[in-house]
């Protein structure tokens, strides 16, 4: 096994949206608070009281953490990862004790994927591509077993180890203090003059289960891979749903836009992982008093693209994030694929000019549909009727039509027919008298003909069963 | 480069009007005959904003515009209306040899959705962008004529006749209407690489 294991000692942070180095996010137990995430520069290292990083910082911004949230964001990262390596498995080792840090790993089992992406360099420069998209930061390491990848990727990360020797001695050096365990077994370890894993390793196994229980020699055996380390691992889920929930209301569409990026890219990972590609979505907004709006978008081709995601849903929102269209303040942003398809795997062909003018054509009127709305873009369809106005259709943008030969017919129509105060000058006396539609009740019974009308070519008809005249188009 | 090369590149800038002969200019055909004929280039210029004055609809304004749209669409190059007038009626484009499915009609609610639209959509290579707008100033003309430049699509703009008083940055400039008996005429006002000819007749 070849265990890729990722850290993300900011997660806290990211997870509540936070990205002014002056925000600090701190955990509680009792009276006492102490930070979880570092504050800036070296003096206020993860672990110190609250009270003591303010007398040092006083512009320091403590938050609350929301392990919610940590674990929210860890699952989906770990679903976004999921292309890179399988099995994939997910935790945030968390003890219930003063001063402790969280840990959120991820691991990905990389040992057959690693070929797929033509060795480690390259497969952690996509993987750190992708991490940079969403601002988040991670430390990594790789080892034969979990436990030993979580140790190094947190205590002494960017490290590949292939062999479990390699693995035993490198971790042997490292402190006790480095096991995510209870600070009384550690005093008792440090009491007891064991300072490093080694020194552990090296004990009579019977009198250390009698001493520390039989859990942590397992802990210790599983380290080194003395022992299997079972696990549940974490599959995309069928569905794409996600949610990010912000840690003040925000007002208008630029503080959305960060998170909507992140929730894009979760899209576009989703996807990739399961080889779809995205039709229609729905980008829900929460606010105060449980009200919601949602942005229902669709796409003209199944794609897994997070930027154009991000694109349509930003010109949505452009348009919609204002007073009267919102009900006020976003409180959380909810992002849903409605309807997904397979797409082509290979997403750029080498002879794909005229494909890539398509795409872009596509994207483009997707772009101008977000903004204008559905109903402002239409492609002409022709419709067996004789009656003119049920003749055209306004088809859905780019369906496909077969046209046929009618009669003779201006360019341009009229929505409405306009009532003329008197007969118009005809021009020549050819009549095109159109009597249908009593089947439907929408009865037409009219004699159209070529006029004059203030220079310009009219369409006008005469309804024959009132004799009043009609403006219905324009010969142009 | 040496320097004839130099000078050599510079005359062959399409930005460079000489007074003396006609500038080498990339056109796609109008489809009428005697007015590809004049124009430089021999019809629309590609990649660039052409006018088309008329004072009211139902001149000969889109017939104008039609032969273009029916080989551009045939070509399964996209076309698209912007803000027009009245709905383009589906038989009679169909009849025309229009491939509907390569059309596009966009209604904006306002001049500036209206100009963002048939910006991204020249950007976006279509083959001809048709808009229509009463009132348009200096620097709208000028992005429009950038995103046709970027796009190397046609860019047409309808404007009413008053414009013509208004100076502009398109390189051609038409003025269509309808005369007594019936057909439609169109007159050159202003064509980059040549002095503007006269009034042509149209074929109905």
């Amino acid at each position: 096994m070849r265990w890729l294991c990722l850290h993300f000692p900011r997660l806290p942070a990211e997870a509540l949206g936070l990205r002014d180095p002056l925000d600090v996010v701190t955990d509680s137990r009792g009276p006492q608070r102490w930070l979880i995430t570092p504050g800036p520069g070296d003096a206020l290292p993860a672990g110190m009281a609250l009270a003591t990083a303010l007398s040092i910082r006083a512009e320091l911004c403590p938050h609350m953490r929301k392990p919610g949230a940590e674990r929210a964001m860890l699952k989906s990262l770990a679903h976004l990862l999921y292309r890179y390596g399988s099995p994939v498995a997910a935790a945030v080792e968390d003890l219930d004790e003063t001063g402790r840090i969280p840990r959120a790993l991820i691991w990905l089992e990389i040992g057959s994927s690693l070929r797929l992406f033509g060795g480690l360099e390259s497969l952690l420069s996509q993987l750190h591509a992708d991490l940079d998209e969403l601002h988040q930061h991670a430390q990594w390491a790789v080892a034969p077993t979990r436990g030993g990848a979580a140790l190094l990727a947190v205590h002494a990360p960017a490290q590949f180890l292939d062999a479990m020797p390699a693995l035993q001695s490198r971790l042997s050096r490292l402190p006790v203090g480095t096991l995510q365990w209870p600070g009384s077994v550690l005093d008792a370890l440090r009491g007891m003059g064991l300072r490093r894993l080694g020194d552990l390793w090296a004990l009579p196994r019977t009198g250390f289960a009698r001493r520390f229980g039989a859990e942590r020699l397992l802990a210790l055996d599983r380290l080194r891979g003395a022992a299997p380390d079972p696990f549940r691992p974490i599959v995309p889920p069928p569905h794409f749903r996600r949610r990010f929930e912000f840690a003040a209301e925000v007002e208008g569409a630029e503080g959305l836009l960060f998170p909507l990026r992140r929730l894009a890219f979760e899209l576009q990972g989703w996807l990739r992982a399961r080889q779809l590609g995205v039709l229609s979505l729905v980008l829900e907004s929460e606010h105060a008093d449980r009200r919601r709006h949602a942005i229902r978008l669709r796409f003209l081709s199944p794609h897994r693209d997070g930027t154009r995601v991000f694109e349509a849903l930003r010109e949505r929102l452009n348009r919609e994030a204002v007073p009267g269209v919102m009900p006020g303040a976003v409180r959380a942003l909810v992002l849903k694929a409605e309807d997904v398809a397979p797409t082509a795997a290979g997403q750029a062909s080498l002879f794909a000019s005229e494909e890539e003018a398509q795409l872009q054509w596509t994207q483009t009127v997707e772009r101008l549909s977000a903004r204008l709305g559905e109903a402002a873009l239409w492609t002409p369809a022709v419709h067996e009727d004789h009656r003119p106005e049920r003749a055209v259709q306004r088809g859905a943008v780019q369906q496909s039509i077969a046209a046929r030969a009618a009669a003779r017919r201006p360019l341009w129509l009229l929505p409405q027919p306009q009532r003329l105060p008197s007969p118009p000058v005809m021009r020549g006396s050819d009549v095109e008298r159109i009597d249908s539609g009593w089947w439907d009740g929408a009865d037409v019974r009219r004699d159209y003909y070529r006029a004059c009308i203030a220079q310009a070519e009219a369409w006008v008809f005469r309804d024959r069963a009132t004799g009043q005249w009609y403006l219905h188009g324009w010969w142009s | 480069m040496s320097r004839a090369a130099a000078l050599q590149a510079v005359l062959r800038d399409a930005r460079l009007w000489r007074g003396d002969s006609a500038a080498p200019l990339r056109a796609e055909a109008t489809g009428h005959a005697t007015l590809d004929a004049v124009l430089p280039g021999g019809g629309w210029p590609l990649g660039a904003l052409s006018e088309i004055l008329h004072a009211r609809p139902g001149v000969g304004e889109l017939g104008l515009a039609l032969p273009l749209l029916a080989r551009l669409t045939r070509a399964k190059r996209h076309v698209a209306f912007v803000a027009p007038p009245f709905i383009p009626y589906a038989p009679a484009l169909a009849n025309a040899g229009v491939a509907l499915r390569y059309t596009l009609v966009v209604e904006p609610r306002d001049t500036a959705d209206a100009l963002w639209s048939a910006e991204q959509l020249l950007h976006a290579q279509a083959g001809a962008v048709l808009l229509w707008q009463s009132r348009i100033d200096t620097t709208a003309l000028r992005k429009l004529q950038l995103a046709a430049e970027g796009g190397g699509g046609i860019g047409l703009l309808y404007r009413p006749i008053a414009a013509a008083n208004e100076s502009s940055v398109a390189g051609l400039r038409l003025r269509v209407a309808r005369e007594e008996g019936g057909a439609s005429s169109v007159e050159v006002l202003k064509c980059r690489g040549l002095r503007p000819p006269s009034r042509y007749a149209l074929a109905a």
